[in-house]
């Protein structure tokens, strides 16, 4: 993952998608993948976390 | 040709004034909305304290407004203009500066250098500059805010003289000059570093969090902080509730300071970073909010869900992500909030054994999450290029810049600063004062006159 505009006259002219996934899809579907099992850890810790 | 309408014309007529109107009004109630920040800090760190000291510390946040607000009119905001080259790529550019001998460059750094002295008729009312009064404004709360995260962790048992002159300093002058080098359009660090700090993580956030611990050095612990053998002690706060609708306020706050991280002037066609490069406010909508949402959760796993860990954990989730969010995919954002959320409760105690005592967990929060937040883009984005012959994001840029940041504007400034003013007994109070409370000893005044407080065994 990195910048996925090769000069700054690209990056300043873009039209689309700014982030440093683009070109990526597995970087996008392991990351929403961690974050969705982050999320239901969390939920699942909700229960578990007493004192 | 074209034929258009009488009212046609006078609508084109006065769309030079629209454009001109519509970015003024956009900073105008963004700055304003800033304000919402302090408002925050006040309810915050007056929670946190014990009842005995807390108009003493919501009147010292209350001030920086005024030390920090007037400094930078008379000095700061020609600080973020006029070092911006100095010392890499240009010089410093002030009063004595002539313009003819500059370079093309110094000279388009020079234009704001002009109006940012305080006789400059740029800042008073007038036709010819409509404009940069209110990126005074808007700059003038990101000097307070700066300042105000030092507030919180010296509560308590700073002289509020001593706090002052050390708010001024933070907030007037250094952040200011890392500003100058690492966030702004002209600034040496990214043109040669290819630093990228989109929300100021690095120059609010890590160099605050290092000068606060600098100062917390000199400052010492609060007295029944810590037992002989260096255990600490907790020290409970009065009103944790007004503490956490402080930090929700600071959250409301905070999307408006992430909004006038963004430049809309009225020549543009499009909204920038302060770099030039291109966002959108629908980024900042989606990763501000997911930010906050990660860092909560990550504190709240990391500490069991106790409340004030949880709610600072919203604010780290935040500053985590500040450095890239202009160039980081939502997922990605959720993973840095929740991670450098997680870590910071344990960062906060690993200080506290240390033996500082840091009321607000200032240098977990702001400090170490700015370094990590200023470090990432240049694993995370880098290659990205700001404006044509500039270095491109990289990791040995970030991590030099945010060191020289966080350590040479941060921290040294901060423990020298102090062990001054402590060596002139200008930094805290008497021990006598500390045990009576300040707001007897500073203030001859009681926040509930009315009650009996139980002092903790």
């Amino acid at each position: 993952m990195g910048s996925p505009f090769k000069t700054a006259a690209e990056y300043i002219g873009a039209t689309g998608p700014l982030h440093s996934f683009v070109g990526h899809p597995t970087s996008v579907t392991v990351t929403l993948a961690i974050s969705f099992l982050l999320t239901c850890y969390f939920i699942y810790k909700s229960f578990t976390i007493k004192h | 040709m074209v034929m258009i309408t009488a009212d046609q014309a006078k609508g084109l007529a006065s769309l030079p004034f629209l454009k001109t109107f519509v970015a003024e009004a956009f900073y105008y109630t963004a700055g304003v909305l800033m304000f919402l920040i302090h408002v925050g800090f006040l309810a915050y760190e007056g929670g946190v304290s014990r009842s005995k000291n807390l108009l003493a510390t919501m009147l010292k946040n209350l001030m920086t407004l005024a030390t920090v607000g007037l400094s930078f009119f008379f000095f700061g905001w020609w600080v973020y203009n006029g070092f911006a080259l100095w010392p890499m790529t240009g010089p410093l550019l002030g009063p004595w500066t002539d313009p003819d001998t500059l370079s093309d460059t110094a000279k388009a750094a020079f234009v704001p250098v002009v109006g940012s002295y305080p006789w400059s008729d740029a800042l008073t009312p007038t036709k010819g500059d409509e404009f940069t009064g209110v990126f005074w404004m808007v700059f003038a709360l990101f000097a307070m805010t700066t300042s105000s995260i030092l507030s919180g962790a010296c509560i308590e048992r700073i002289k509020l003289g001593g706090y002052y002159v050390l708010s001024i300093l933070l907030g007037s002058v250094l952040w200011v000059i890392a500003a100058a080098w690492a966030w702004n359009y002209f600034g040496w660090m990214t043109s040669q570093w290819g630093v990228h700090d989109f929300g100021c993580a690095i120059v609010v956030h890590a160099v605050s969090g290092f000068f606060t611990l600098g100062v917390l050095l000199n400052l010492g612990p609060r007295v029944g902080k810590f037992a002989a053998d260096g255990t600490p002690k907790p020290i409970l706060p009065h009103n944790i509730s007004l503490t956490m609708v402080g930090l929700m306020l600071i959250f409301v706050g905070f999307f408006f300071f992430l909004a006038c991280c963004v430049i809309f002037i009225p020549e543009y066609t499009g909204i920038t970073n302060i770099y030039g490069s291109p966002v959108t406010l629908s980024m900042l909508a989606v990763n501000t909010t997911l930010a906050l949402c990660g860092g909560l959760m990550g504190a709240y796993v990391s500490s069991k869900a106790d409340p004030f860990f949880t709610i600072s954990g919203g604010l780290t989730g935040i500053i985590a992500v500040a450095s890239g969010m202009d160039l980081y995919h939502p997922a990605l954002v959720i993973i840095i909030s929740f991670a450098a959320a997680y870590l910071m409760p344990k960062t906060a105690m690993f200080i506290e054994k240390l033996g500082i005592d840091d009321a607000v967990g200032a240098v977990a929060v702001h400090g170490v999450t700015g370094v990590i937040s200023g470090i990432l883009p240049g694993i995370l984005a880098a290659g990205y290029i700001a404006q044509d012959g500039q270095a491109p994001i990289n990791l040995l840029g970030q991590i030099g810049g945010t060191l020289i940041c966080a350590v040479g504007l941060g921290f040294i400034p901060g423990y020298i600063a102090s062990w001054i003013l402590n060596q002139l007994r200008l930094l805290r109070v008497s021990e006598q004062e500390e045990e009576m409370g300040l707001d007897i000893s500073d203030l001859g005044v009681r926040a509930y006159p009315e009650q009996v407080t139980l002092q903790p065994q």
